[in-house]
């Protein structure tokens, strides 16, 4: 018969074992089922628990992070891809210029961290660091670019991106928000894209800046399995100074200059309604209107583009000064034979295309923008999916983009270099190594649709290649 | 004359300066510091003269805090240690050490004029958590209802979403108020207030306990386990209570002690 003593001893050491292969966190009720047996009085059972509490603080890693109480939730994650870069490209042809094309061979790396918060009365708040400023792109050239580096020398480690120099990080989100109520989310900052989308409107890697809303409409009714939002966000692209008379203020007899600017904004509204079609089969279409009032493409708004392709104020040519973009993305999901499929499709139509003329390669007959101009779509696939080691996805997309259809700061930066006035394709075959290491392999060709047109430098390529070779590893 | 000189300011030293008084420092929650801790306290010094008492309710993290960091001699608490609170007190050489001083459990309390008796746990959760906002989803008359919780800082706080709501978060909207009293006079006022308060609480004016899954807090269904929002409460200390904690730990887990627990209204460990 084992005495009281020797019982507790072994509710001690098979409570220690199951703490050993859980934690001190799992253990509660097993302890309470032994207080309830008469095994352990509570105020043993106190001093295992806390005895347990310390094991925990002190042999894992998770009970030495101390957290602020508000915070319900901590989820860290990040990213590191190595990337091999080949592209080559030929611009326009408009005589007397001769022809141009350039290859171009590059290696390249992109580190992502990211925080996101959960806190007490449904807050939520997060950051991302990255290492680009560029919003389309979180890579760095390896040893830089444009620098020669010679053994003779310091291996350049004191030119800018030369060398190992080492690489700058930037903030690429930064975002609070709230849920007041179920289904009913707002966001403020520079924060993940809240769209439903492809890359054929917006690059995968932007994190807008400004403001949004997202209304759940399935959850105030009742709309059956479809899930239908309603999403809106405005986006700050450009910040002017609105008024301004400081030209030659110091030189009274020079005439004053008011300076004229205007900020400018992108603003975005999606209905997101994804629905069951049949046994297996799910629809997602997400109509919408993408509206920017131009001033980076104003050469008068005295500001840059985000990214680098900018119409000019050539002459005879007019600033686009707005974007009115009729937006339809949407997708079929099913599975084949087992595997995960995806139809998708984009459609992107800029009804404000009208304003624009465009050049020929003779700048004395401006032409009138076709629909070709003023549209872009894309259509392709996807097959499989990669969530664990051994799994793959192939998927192609063929898509056409007017010169003048679509917001050139935010498209694909990959596709075309960001160009518009090409048409092409893109293929992509990607397998992972492990649950969270991948390879890929991507192939991106284009060419143009007016050719040897010579339209400032959004669309000034007759053609684009690109071949990226990807590893990625996600923690 | 030189030696008397020394013997004088020997014995100004020794006896004739005033005798300093023994200051015990108790830190942290409201549930025990409001009543149980300072009575505890006044029957204590009766029998220890020149004892005096520095206690500080402010809920429970701040009484871990303050034997984290050697501000306290005892800090009370109506929950037990975190393990991040358990790690700062390694990295500062302390073993946060619970002792049980006294049983509570938290009872559900609503208006007096509420015709509501009764509530399932699933119900408290349901209106805790935001997901029945009227009183009319549970069985009472129509009206939005208004939820009060105590306070972030307060170990009840975290002991009622653990115990009451599955680890979920409070109802948006829900009114924070600083101790047991506050959430009292507020139901008391409202005939849509709805709160949670120590069991040494339940017999003020202007509420009424709900039974939940048939239980009713009492001396009697704590004991058994049977009510199902019932907790230890603890003092903290560095290691096994000594040197000044000692003593008053001994005294409030003797039967003087265990008396002024259950006069105050909460279940004495013996």
């Amino acid at each position: 018969m084992l005495n009281k003593t020797t019982v507790q001893l072994m509710a001690l050491g098979l409570v220690s074992s199951f703490v050993a292969v859980a934690n001190a966190q799992d253990s509660g009720a097993l302890i309470d089922a032994l207080i309830r047996k008469g095994v352990l009085k509570d105020q043993e059972a106190e001093e295992i628990r806390s005895q347990m509490t310390r094991d925990f603080a002190a042999n894992s890693s998770a009970g030495k992070l101390n957290l602020s109480s508000s915070v319900k939730e901590l989820k860290l994650s990040g990213d590191v891809r190595i990337r091999t870069q080949y592209d080559q490209q030929q611009a326009q042809i408009v005589p007397p210029n001769p022809d141009h094309d350039s290859q171009r061979l590059r290696y390249r790396l992109r580190l992502r961290l990211n925080a996101d918060y959960q806190v007490n009365d449904n807050f939520f708040a997060g950051l991302s660091l990255a290492t680009e400023s560029k919003p389309d792109s979180g890579n760095q050239t390896m040893a830089g670019s444009g620098q020669s580096v010679t053994t003779t020398s310091d291996y350049g480690k004191n030119l800018p991106g030369a060398g190992f120099q080492n690489y700058n990080v930037y903030v690429s989100r930064a975002y609070l928000g709230w849920t007041p109520m179920s289904g009913v989310t707002l966001i403020a900052g520079k924060q993940s894209n809240p769209f439903y989308t492809t890359d054929l409107v917006w690059d995968a890697d932007i994190n807008p800046t400004g403001f949004v809303e997202r209304l759940d409409l399935h959850k105030f009714f009742e709309l059956g399995s479809a899930e239908v939002s309603l999403i809106g966000g405005q986006f700050v692209l450009q910040d002017n100074t609105e008024n301004s008379n400081w030209a030659n203020w110091n030189t009274p007899t020079a005439a004053k200059t008011d300076w004229k600017a205007r900020d400018a904004f992108l603003y975005q509204t999606q209905l997101l309604a994804t629905l069951p079609v049949a046994e297996g089969v799910k629809l997602t279409v997400a109509p919408g209107l993408l509206f920017s009032n131009g001033g980076a493409f104003d050469p008068n708004a005295n500001g840059q583009n985000p990214n680098e392709a900018a119409f000019s104020a050539a002459s005879g040519e007019k600033t686009l000064d707005n974007l009115m973009v009729v937006l339809a993305p949407g997708d079929v999901s099913t599975t084949i034979a087992g595997t995960k499929a995806k139809f998708l499709w984009d459609f992107a139509y800029n009804t404000d295309g009208n304003r624009m003329k465009l050049l020929s390669v003779s700048a004395a007959t401006p032409s009138k923008p076709t629909f070709a101009d003023k549209g872009a779509y894309l259509a392709g696939f996807q097959l499989g999916e990669n969530k664990k080691k051994g799994d793959w996805s192939l998927s192609a997309n063929y898509r056409s983009v007017g010169a003048i259809s679509i917001d050139p700061n935010i498209n694909d930066s990959d596709w075309a270099l960001s160009k518009t006035n090409m048409a092409g394709y893109k293929a992509a075959f990607v397998y992972n190594l492990g649950d969270a290491a991948t390879i890929g392999l991507t192939y991106y060709n284009a060419n143009n649709i007016r050719k040897n047109w010579n339209f400032s430098t959004l669309g000034d390529k007759n053609s684009v290649s690109v071949i990226q070779l990807d590893a990625i590893v996600k923690f | 004359m030189k030696r008397s000189l020394s013997l004088l300011t020997l014995a100004l030293a020794l006896g004739l300066a005033p005798a300093q008084a023994e200051k015990i420092v108790i830190k942290g929650s409201d549930t025990l510091g409001a009543k149980l801790v300072p009575q505890l306290a006044e029957a204590y010094k009766a029998s220890n003269p020149g004892t005096q008492f520095s206690i500080a309710a402010e809920g429970s993290t701040t009484g871990l805090t303050a034997v984290i960091e050697g501000t306290a001699d005892i800090g009370m608490s109506s929950r037990r240690a975190k393990p991040t609170e358990q790690s700062a007190g390694a990295a500062k050489g302390v073993t946060l050490t619970p002792t049980i001083v006294a049983y509570d459990a938290m009872a559900v309390i609503v208006n007096e004029s509420s015709p509501l008796k009764a509530l399932s746990k699933a119900q408290v959760e349901q209106i805790f958590t935001g997901d029945v906002r009227d009183w009319s989803a549970v069985g009472g008359n129509a009206g939005k209802i208004s939820v009060y919780t105590r306070n972030t800082s307060s170990g009840t706080y975290s002991d009622w979403k653990e115990l009451a709501m599955n680890k979920r978060d409070y109802a948006s909207g829900s009114q924070k108020m600083a101790g047991n009293e506050q959430i009292v006079a507020e139901v008391a006022k409202n005939p849509n207030g709805v709160g949670y308060v120590g069991i040494a609480y339940i017999k003020a004016s202007g509420i009424k306990v709900l039974s939940v899954d048939g239980q009713v807090p009492s001396a009697a269904s704590v004991r058994a386990k049977t009510y199902p929002y019932s907790r230890p409460t603890f003092y903290f200390t560095n290691g096994a209570p000594s040197g000044k904690a000692a003593p008053f730990t001994e005294f409030t887990l003797s039967s003087k002690g265990q008396a002024i627990v259950e006069q105050v209204g909460f279940v004495p460990v013996k």
